[in-house]
This record gives C-alpha cells, sequence and structure tokens, in this order.
C-alpha cells in the first residue's frame, strides 16, 4: 500500500481490471506531483517532494478508511498504492482505483478515499524548491472536500444507475 | 527512559528522535510536552494542534507516560 518506488498506474489498472472482471464499473484516480508550490509565499519551482509516513499508524488508518468505503458503497474492490520518500515533478504520488457493479458507487467511492487521503491520512509533505524547503499543510478547499462527507450519512448511492 | 520520535516539521527542532529521562512513577503527557519544551526553550509542543501517539495509539495530554514506552509527536498531517 505504501511504496517508495516509482507507481506504475497503466500496470496497476490493467492488473486491478483484470482481478474484478465482473464489475460494470471501474474507476482509478492517479495523482501527480506538480512542479509549482502551492504555498503564496514560495517562489520558483518544485524540485524534490517528501513525503513522510509514521507506520504501522499511517496504514491502519488507511485500511480504516477503506473499511469505511465498502460498508457504504456496495464495492466489488479497492486498490490504493501511495508512495512515500522522495519525488519529482509529474511523478505519480498516488492511485487509487474502485470496482463496483454501477458507476456511481465506484465514482463516489474513490473520490470519497482521495479526500481522506488529502486530509485525514498520516502523511507529512514538505516541497523543496531552490530557495529552501517548506512543509506543507492541506489546502481549505481539501477540508471542505473532506467534510462531504461528515454531513452526509446516507448512501446517495442508486442501485439503479 | 523513554523513546520519542517527531514527525513532520517537529524533527527540524527536536531532531527525528531522543531518549528522555523521566521519574519512575511516569508522568502525563501534558508533563512529558512541557518538560521537552523547557529543554528546548519553545512552546511547540504547547500548541493544541500537536498530538502524541503512545506506543503506537493516539493518547489524550492526561494520558500517563511510563518507562519503556515509545512516544511519537505528530503536527497536524499535510495530506498526501
Amino acid at each position: 500500500m505504501l511504496t517508495s518506488k516509482p507507481i506504475d498506474s497503466g500496470a496497476l489498472l490493467m492488473q486491478f481490471t483484470a482481478a474484478h472482471s465482473a464489475a460494470g464499473a471501474i474507476v482509478s484516480f492517479t495523482g501527480q506531483v506538480r512542479n509549482h508550490s502551492a504555498q503564496k509565499d514560495v517562489q520558483g519551482e518544485v524540485s524534490v517532494l517528501h513525503l513522510q509516513a509514521y507506520e504501522p499508524m499511517t496504514s491502519d488508518g488507511i485500511i480504516a478508511a477503506q473499511n469505511r468505503a465498502y460498508a457504504r458503497w456496495p464495492l466489488q474492490g479497492v486498490k490504493i498504492v501511495h508512495r512515500i520518500g522522495d519525488m519529482k515533478p509529474a511523478d505519480t504520488i498516488v492511485f487509487v482505483a474502485t470496482a463496483a457493479k454501477h458507476r456511481r458507487a465506484a465514482f463516489e467511492a474513490a473520490d470519497f478515499l482521495m479526500d481522506y487521503l488529502k486530509t485525514r491520512a498520516i502523511f507529512w509533505k514538505k516541497e523543496i524548491t531552490q530557495s529552501g524547503y517548506i512543509w506543507v499543510e492541506p489546502r481549505a478547499q481539501d477540508y471542505t472536500d473532506a467534510q462531504r462527507w461528515d454531513n452526509n450519512l446516507q448512501y446517495t448511492y442508486k442501485d439503479t444507475l | 527512559m523513554v523513546q520519542l520520535y517527531f514527525m513532520g516539521r517537529l524533527a527540524d527542532l527536536f531532531g527525528a528522535s531522543l531518549q528522555c529521562a523521566i521519574s519512575d512513577k511516569g508522568l502525563t503527557v501534558s508533563e512529558l510536552k512541557r518538560q521537552i519544551d523547557t529543554e528546548f526553550k519553545t512552546s511547540t509542543l504547547q500548541h493544541a494542534s500537536i498530538r502524541a501517539a503512545i506506543n503506537d495509539s493516539i493518547a489524550l495530554d492526561s494520558a500517563s507516560v511510563n518507562p519503556q514506552d515509545k512516544i511519537v509527536f505528530l503536527p497536524p498531517v499535510g495530506g498526501g
């Protein structure tokens, strides 16, 4: 689930699709390292993004989020691979895939899992630029996105879709 | 001795890990935070956003720390 090696999201998606050939819907999300800092006061391009996890708490938290997704949507499969350590711009930082009978459950569960990973997962992120480095915290929008799932505990999924 | 670990930006100030002598009677997380801050002449760990984990479980400030425990100080997470 956590890896310090490059993530090949194309290969992961092929494996996931093959493993869930009976699913009517497969959704995948690939997150890439941006080359521009998200911080207003940082000039210059990001040369390295460093992501620190704390095991076993980081993996335990991701597994718990995955279990919440299984409890909430009728999923046939979930795959999460997250990079840690040093990355360069355009490197894949995260791959999330979900499989379900119908598309809405797959889309919503992938969205829910990404919101968890962006705000609540136990990671610390350091952007390194020519002018130094800065520890990055989630944007206000990331927290607002994550709260959507707290305020809507009922299924939005409809089996007829 | 308790083994202390500092994650994220906290490691810039305290180092990634250190050992700390505590009384045999133990102390609370809150008392341990004060002890470390005093040693480093800072108030960083007093901030409410800094959480502590005892032996890999998140602990309240009132939780007891005993010799042989592994304590991790966690600043707000940065997201993946």
